[in-house]
């Protein structure tokens, strides 16, 4: 093989290589339409999961939350009330093991509330966040190690979350 | 080919450190904002679209701000927006007024000094015309006054009006209306037109005279700028002789919105209009958005009211409301109704709460207990009275309107078919009376249980706040829509209204008991008896001789008299006479049932009792009882009593011994109040030497065993198969000792220590020692209240469990609740006791969610302390505050419980005191919880997070500390001392931190 063949094919792999590693992927309410969704919706990867009689609204706040790393919110997705796998979550594939931040906030001005994450294969629970309360101004940040590839769902286990963002590093 | 794929192969691995992540592009790259346009909305002509590129994200920038500005520059709104994958992001702004304005988006990245700044677009905006919203009133002789909200930029108003043409109603363009009114007024024939300048006050009006009684005119109201117009639509009013009533409307409160709570009239001649609290969508019916809510004290409501004067104006309004729409997953804040308000909320605030005194019929949510029964429906109707609300109140804040206003709810009826349901009409009517404020709901079909009317008495408990007005009308919230029609309104004067009448007093029933025994081993008998009323009292012995006469007795105090006994049966009467003055408190009576109405009526009509006790001993060093003993024995091996006469008979000092077997009694053993030892001198109930007995409440028709005495120790028997719903043993009493008892199989609680909530907390049991307890596999038939070991409701102070085994029983092992009625019990110490498999009977069934030890209730701080002590395999929680913010945790394990090991919360507002020493938790079914407290964590505390045990210092444990986590395998049990044997399981090993988790029996000492 000559020099330049061997580089070619070393750039090619270069290439290769850097698009088969993984990118930030996120899912945020800023680019959802107001709805009420009482079916289940999917937007690329993230599938909301909702029924008629426990819909999840999409809809913009009268004022931003900001988060402490500095991101902005002008929508959310309020799953008004607790979930399951299959109603009022969130599904999302993941590639393989990755970091997930969640920007969410409660839905109560003084009650923190549990967001659960779950492998959807067995059911495992992954992780329990804590969806701080919303004092209209603040986005809550809550971070989850996911163990490997597959299929997860995040739903709150009690009463109101309003959803930001989802971030899977 | 071979040498090319090595080659690639290399490059591969040459490539995989590669980070997994993108690099940012360095913000000096970024694009520079560009607004793309500046447009109208064409839906919304108020409202410019500022269209714009720019890359928000982990590419571009982390937040773009869109500035409106005036032509000067000066900044007059702005709007942060965040990240988003769109292309061309949009930021909306409403500009106050016609003008030129200017446009600009800045870009910002967090660590980045500079800003990116786009070009800034000027925009030349013309604010819409608004048509006017217009009302009209007859004001008496023919002229009818025309009202209506400025119009923004209005220069000036035109009012025209013509008779109106019947057939066509309220028909024809507005602009139409304009010009044949202009062309009518010319031609002289009962139209007019005249014009009013804008002005700065909050209502434009005018009046328009010379209308004719009797007949229809249509009225235009079109506001001018320069050379535009916009017109009302028409409004079509009937001229009257007489003034009719003026009516406003307005919106406040919680969660109210302009664009949501709305009204708008239909026919103001009919008085017919449509008042809304939210919009739904059409083709399903959900409810989309939501405008307002009722709560106990405040509300957030759509509100088209009338103004009374207290002084001269009683009236009765009454109207009926045809259901457009109710949300169909009713929230319980939703509804509608006439309310009469003490003060009005600000128009339009909906950021204050209006808290206000008020009377109403309404239909929201109501639940009421009645009968001991709960009862909810929502949304039905109901009355609903707000009053001891004053400016100070208000001003200390939630807590101090919940604990010193009063807001009563009482619905009509929680029957199904009075729900609320759209499509529906309701006639409802609210009343001001010299009385005070009727509520009255007709109902199509009434009969002799319906109930119709509630009254809140006393007028001037709507006068706290304001006390010169009253605001009356018709309100929507939140999730209802509705159209009001036939509206009557008929004011009286109050000083030639009948006068009011007095409020009933709220009937108490008549307690009167003797609460001292039916036995008794003394000469001298202490007498007590009791009363909730004043009165006197006699009481004659058998030969009618007073030996206490008209004694008196003070309500709720023990009244105590000694008695001299005959030997053997001491027969007394009594005769109590309630005092006719007494008032068990504010507006209460005293009341007895009358057979014939079938009701409580008050009354103080004198009570008859009878009372026996038998006065007698049993010579002996101890008595023995045995299975087939009789009240003939004399308590000795050969001639044994029978249980019930041992222990009615029994000296202090002189114990009970128990032969062995199974005992079946027929009804429940119960050891009276007044039946006591003494501190000195205790009575004693135990199964003889070397033999255990059984109670076996299987045949028994009522209950189980009650300890109501004092200073007794019950040791060495076992209590079990109470019936449905009966405990096996309740200690009401003081003093006692239960120690290696073992109940199991009961209806109810194996093991409750508590007293009556009808008696004063002095009264509730103190100071028992239960030790060395065994209680398992009880269940009631609701499966969902069956404790191991309780200590609940009606508790006093010093109460202690210890070396007590509690397992598969189908609620919790121990429970420790508190209620807000009965208030907080005693504090319970709980020691070097275990708990595991709660939820679950020994054979599996059970619905699993029971606690190994909840530790109160109902938000109520009480410092609980459990101390040594093990959980495990409960089905729920392992140990848990149940919302205690009090409790105070030393030294437990917790182990593979279903829920959290460790369930650490409080509720509302209340300081959380929680203290937790040395614990270890370790892989439960979900992290432990104690996040209202987060300094729990601390170096002796190993929490688990979900997946690891592990203190603050992140020293994590394994398995490995414990003997043995067997917990499927291995089953604990008593040592001859009583003790609990762990047998290894979750006993810690050497490796342990040496200052934490629980060492039952491993030398660890308690104090005692």
């Amino acid at each position: 093989m000559t020099k330049k063949g061997f580089l070619l094919v070393c750039l090619v792999a270069g290439i290769f290589a850097a698009s088969t590693l993984g990118a930030e992927e996120f899912f945020t309410a800023n680019d959802l339409a107001p709805a009420q969704i009482v079916a289940n919706k999917a937007f690329g990867n993230f599938v909301i999961f909702a029924r008629s009689d426990k819909g999840v609204t999409i809809e913009a706040m009268s004022a931003p939350r900001v988060a402490a790393d500095g991101e902005v919110f002008n929508n959310r997705i309020k799953l008004n009330g607790g979930g399951a796998a299959d109603y009022r979550s969130i599904h999302f594939t993941a590639a393989g093991a990755a970091e997930v931040v969640v920007y969410a906030n409660s839905s109560s001005k003084t009650d923190a509330r549990p967001l659960a994450i779950v492998k959807v294969a067995d059911g495992t629970v992954v992780a329990e966040l804590v969806a701080t309360p919303d004092d209209e101004k603040n986005a809550g940040t809550a971070k989850a190690s996911l163990p490997g590839a597959g299929e997860y769902v995040l739903y709150s286990k009690s009463s109101g979350i309003n959803i930001y963002m989802i971030l899977i590093k | 080919m071979k040498r090319m794929l090595i080659v690639l192969a290399s490059c591969l691995a040459f490539a995989a450190p590669c980070p997994a992540q993108e690099a940012r592009i360095a913000w000096e790259k970024v694009p520079g904002p560009e607004i793309v346009s500046v447009s109208l909305a064409s839906d919304r002509p108020d409202t410019v679209l500022v269209a714009f590129r720019l890359e928000i994200g982990a590419k571009g920038a982390d937040r773009a701000t869109a500035i409106m500005a005036d032509a000067s520059g000066g900044t007059l709104d702005t709007k942060l927006m965040g990240r988003s994958a769109k292309e061309i992001k949009v930021a909306e702004f409403k500009p106050p007024k016609s003008g030129a304005y200017r446009f600009s988006i800045i870009a910002a990245r967090t660590g980045e000094a500079e800003a990116k700044v786009s070009e800034i677009r000027a925009f030349e905006f013309s604010l819409p015309l608004a048509a006017p919203v217009v009302q009209a009133r007859n004001s008496g002789g023919g002229a009818m006054l025309i009202a209506w909200e400025p119009v923004k930029e209005a220069e000036s108003y035109i009012v025209s009006w013509r008779e109106a043409i019947e057939g066509a109603a309220g028909s024809g363009s507005a602009a139409a209306a304009d010009s044949a009114a202009a062309a009518a007024a010319a031609a002289g024939s009962g139209a007019g037109s005249l014009v009013v300048q804008a002005a700065a006050a909050r209502r434009a009006e005018a009046t328009v005279a010379g209308l004719t009684p009797g007949r229809r005119y249509d009225f235009v109201v079109s506001a001018v700028r320069g050379d535009e117009k916009a017109a009302s639509k028409p409004l079509r009013k009937l001229a009257k002789a007489g003034a009719e009533r003026e009516w406003f409307f307005t919106w406040f409160g919680q969660s109210s919105k302009a664009e949501l709570n709305t009204m708008e009239m239909l026919d103001p001649d009919q008085f017919k209009f449509r008042h809304k609290s939210c919009t739904y969508n059409p083709a399903d019916g959900q409810i989309d958005q939501k405008g307002g809510k009722y709560t106990a004290f405040h509300d957030g409501i759509s509100f088209y009211y009338t103004v009374i004067d207290p002084k001269t104006e009683n009236f009765e309004l009454a109207a009926t409301f045809t259901v457009d729409y109710i949300n169909p997953v009713a929230d319980g804040q939703e509804g509608f109704g006439l309310l009469a308000l003490d003060s009005l909320g600000k128009h339009g605030v909906n950021s204050a709460n209006h808290y206000t005194n008020s009377a109403g019929v309404i239909a929201t949510k109501f639940e009421e207990t009645i009968d001991g029964v709960k009862k909810t429906s929502k949304d039905t109707l109901g009355a609903r009275f707000v009053s001891g609300l004053t400016r100070e109140i208000i001003a200390s804040g939630d807590a101090g309107i919940a604990q010193r206003g009063a807001s009563l709810s009482r619905a009509y009826s929680y029957d199904g078919s009075d729900l609320i349901r759209a499509g529906q009409t309701y006639r409802l009517t609210l009343k001001k009376t010299n009385s005070g404020y009727h509520t009255i709901v007709e109902k199509p079909y009434a009969t002799e249980d319906t109930l119709t009317e509630f009254i809140m008495y006393g007028p001037e408990k709507l006068l706290q706040l304001d006390p010169d007005h009253v605001y009356v009308g018709f309100s929507v919230a939140r999730g209802c829509n509705v159209t009001v029609s036939d509206v009557s309104m008929i004011v009286s004067d109050p000083r030639t209204d009948p006068p009011a009448q007095k409020e009933p007093p709220q009937l108490v029933p008549l307690v009167a008991k003797v609460d001292s025994p039916s036995s008794y081993t003394g000469s001298t008998y202490p007498f007590v008896f009791a009363s909730n009323a004043d009165g006197r009292l006699t009481v004659k012995d058998k030969d009618r001789r007073a030996v206490i006469d008209g004694a008196r007795v003070t309500a709720l105090k023990d009244f105590r008299a000694d008695l001299e006994l005959a030997w053997g049966i001491n027969d007394y009467f009594l005769t109590f006479e309630p005092d006719p003055e007494f008032r068990p408190g504010e507006k209460m009576a005293i009341a007895r049932y009358d057979r014939e109405l079938r009701k409580y009526v008050e009354s103080s009509a004198p009570i008859s009792l009878t009372h026996t006790v038998i006065y007698r001993t049993i010579e002996g060093e101890k008595l023995y009882a045995a299975r087939d003993g009789s009240p003939f024995g004399d308590g000795t091996i050969e001639a044994p009593l029978d249980l019930a006469s041992a222990l009615n008979y029994a000296r202090p000092g002189q114990p009970i011994l128990l032969r062995e077997g199974v005992y079946y009694p027929s009804r429940s053993v119960e050891i009276e109040r007044g039946n006591s030892g003494t501190p000195e001198r205790r009575k004693v109930l135990m199964s003889a030497p070397g033999e255990r007995a059984i109670l076996d409440f299987g045949y028994s028709s009522s209950g189980g065993m009650i300890l109501a005495g004092d200073y007794w120790t019950i040791e060495g028997i076992d209590v079990r198969n109470t019936p449905e719903n009966v405990k096996g043993i309740q200690v009401a009493g003081s003093g006692n000792i239960v120690r290696n008892v073992r109940t199991y199989r009961c209806g109810d609680t194996g093991l409750q220590i508590s007293g009556s909530g009808a008696e004063p907390p002095e009264k509730w049991p103190r100071g028992n020692l239960v030790e060395n307890c065994v209680s398992h596999d009880n269940c009631d038939p609701a499966a969902n209240n069956a404790d191991g070991f309780a200590a609940k409701l009606t508790v006093g102070e010093g109460n202690v469990f210890r070396g007590c085994l509690s397992y598969h029983n189908i609620d919790d092992g121990w429970d420790l609740f508190s209620k807000i009625e009965t208030g907080p019990i005693g504090a319970v110490l709980i020691e070097d006791c275990a708990a595991y498999g709660n939820g679950s009977l020994s054979d599996g069934s059970g619905n699993g969610d029971g606690n190994g030890f909840k530790l109160g209730g109902d938000g109520i701080a009480v410092p609980h302390l459990l101390r040594n002590s093990v959980a495990w395999a409960n089905g729920t929680s392992g140990i848990t505050s149940n919302s205690n913010p009090a409790v105070i945790i030393e030294r437990c394990t917790s182990y593979g419980n279903k829920g959290a090991n460790i369930n650490l919360y409080g509720k509302g507002d209340g300081a959380r005191l929680f203290v937790a020493r040395g614990i270890i938790s370790m892989a439960g079914g979900t992290g432990d919880v104690y996040r209202e407290m987060p300094e729990l964590a601390s170096a002796d505390n190993y929490f688990w997070n979900g997946a690891t045990c592990v203190n603050a210092e992140g020293a994590a444990l394994g398995a490995g500390i414990f003997f043995s986590v067997d917990i499927a395998g291995v089953i604990p049990g008593q040592r001859a001392d009583g003790s609990i044997d762990m047998k290894g399981l979750l006993e810690l090993a050497p490796s342990a931190p040496a200052n934490a988790g629980a060492r039952l029996g491993q030398g660890w000492t308690t104090s005692k």
